[in-house]
């Protein structure tokens, strides 16, 4: 055999060797598509999930007390806890989905409540004070610098902190934990008026009036959506809900009849 | 394996214009493959990239956007060139599809069944490549819509936005395969031109495979010049 043959056999064998490869490559990334496509299912891009699944097949295995509430029809409160090592005070007597009133928006609040300090709505917001808002860490209620994991599970909630002389004080903790722990010990011994006296002591700071849908979801939102680490497009997003022009124009929620309590 | 066409004269068969217009499309939608299907990889896969997949799926993101923008650009320019140039005006009034075409794939079929013994006389532009032609018009108003809605996704609501990128990543999927498939296949692992198909290169095709895939086109080329071949040339002079 020439060598000049021989060169041309192993030239051959080079574009042949990576000519297969190449098909190979393509070939491996048809079947992935198919399979990806067809046998797999898509990946929802924004949950991470996969779309032809259930969100609770998607879900990492619950626990028994996650599998329990999922099935649940009313997610019970007692059941569906947030997990916060150090709450606001109002959780000691009014639980953490304390919204149960208005059964037609209970849904909307209590959603809110998930994330959200009582404090931010329910504080008497004085103007003079400078009030910034924090994501604190549910469990070590150390601030965030970061929103990771889906929307709204964060597992953090926004607290509000008073700026006054360069120092942040929390404000969601106005109820002196003392004056509540010894009113829940005594209160079967109390007269209605020193109940009534009470009460009005611990809910000084508190409004009646909370704060409503339109001061947050709004172009001046009473909230630097920025500020409390939500992406640019995810701000706007907040402002620009049309929750606002909702409360605005049906100041009554109109549900289906069947949804009506029957009593 | 060696081609059976890689000696003679050659002919135009794509001019300068075309082939940079088609390698600035090849570019951009490799990386658009490549960038776009990187978000539904299994999460092993991108744990894989450790530390650094933050800074990997970010730059992808702009990397899908950038590649989305010039795919965007070359099919606009693509108009124009179809509308204005003498040359876009002809490319475009031979892809235009004809009843031949539907007799050209039939007759086609039952030769390579061997129902028939004569190869159909293929004109400038097949049934298959005025198909594959046409589809990157559908594919591409389908994936520059949803991907500028999926851009700008504060601008709509969620349901449109589930409809836009059901459609986005379905024609990916479609154009993907089609693009491997119907055209990397059967345009370079073609026989008559293995190793690659070096049209998209230098634009000449081959007397003989002019002759062998676009007969027609070979005999109209002919009747126009007492010339072997019609606009031949070794040198690419476009």
């Amino acid at each position: 055999m020439t060598n000049t043959k021989l060169k041309s056999i192993l030239k051959d064998l080079i574009i042949d060797i990576t000519m297969l490869f190449i098909f190979l490559m393509l070939l491996s990334l048809t079947l992935w598509i198919l399979w990806m496509y067809f046998l797999r299912g898509p990946i929802d891009i924004e949950t991470r999930g996969y779309v032809s699944k259930t969100l609770k097949e998607a879900a990492v295995q619950p626990t028994d007390i996650e599998k329990y509430t999922l099935q649940h029809f009313h997610n019970l409160d007692d059941v569906v806890l947030k997990g916060i090592q150090y709450p606001s005070n109002c959780v000691t007597c009014h639980g953490d989905y304390p919204h149960n009133e208005t059964p037609k928006v209970r849904a909307f609040f209590n959603a809110h409540s998930w994330f959200i300090d009582c404090d931010v709505c329910h504080r008497e917001n004085n103007k003079q004070e400078k009030i910034i808002y924090q994501w604190l860490d549910n469990e070590t209620d150390a601030a965030l610098y970061k929103l990771q994991d889906d929307p709204g599970m964060y597992t953090a909630r926004i607290v509000p902190l008073l700026f006054e002389n360069e120092t942040e004080s929390r404000l969601d903790k106005l109820i002196d934990n003392d004056t509540v722990s010894a009113y829940l010990l005594t209160e079967d011994k109390l007269s209605e008026t020193e109940q009534s006296e009470a009460m009005e002591k611990m809910h000084q700071p508190l409004i009646k009036d909370p704060v409503s849908c339109d001061q947050c979801h709004t172009e001046n939102s009473m909230f630097e959506f920025k500020d409390l680490l939500y992406t640019d497009n995810m701000a706007t997003h907040l402002k620009s809900f049309d929750i606002g022009t909702m409360i605005d124009g049906y100041e009554a929620f109109h549900l289906p009849k069947v949804l009506e309590p029957r009593n | 394996m060696k081609s059976e066409h890689n000696s003679g004269r050659k002919i135009v068969r794509m001019t300068k214009s075309q082939r940079i217009q088609h390698v600035i499309l090849f570019v951009s939608t490799t990386l658009l493959v490549l960038t776009g299907f990187m978000l539904q990889a299994d999460m092993w896969l991108i744990e894989l990239f450790g530390d650094y997949g933050e800074i990997v799926f970010d730059i992808r993101s702009w990397l899908h956007r950038a590649s989305g923008v010039i795919v965007s650009a070359v099919c606009v320019y693509h108009l124009i060139y179809v509308i204005t140039t003498k040359e876009g005006k002809s490319w475009v009034s031979d892809m235009l599809p004809r009843i031949r075409d539907a007799v050209d794939a039939y007759q086609n079929v039952m030769f390579m069944i061997g129902f028939r013994k004569q190869k159909p006389k293929l004109d400038r532009f097949m049934y298959l490549e005025k198909l594959e032609y046409w589809s990157v018009y559908f594919g591409m108003t389908i994936v520059i819509i949803t991907g500028i809605m999926m851009w700008t996704e504060y601008l709509w609501p969620k349901f449109y936005l589930e409809v836009a990128n059901a459609l986005h990543l379905g024609e990916a999927v479609l154009a993907t395969l089609a693009i491997i498939v119907g055209h990397i296949f059967s345009v370079h692992y073609n026989p008559h031109v293995y190793p690659m198909n070096r049209t998209f290169i230098d634009g000449m095709i081959s007397e003989e495979m002019m002759k062998d895939e676009h007969e027609l086109w070979y005999e109209r080329e002919m009747k126009k010049s007492d010339e072997p071949a019609a606009g031949t040339s070794d040198n690419d002079k476009h």
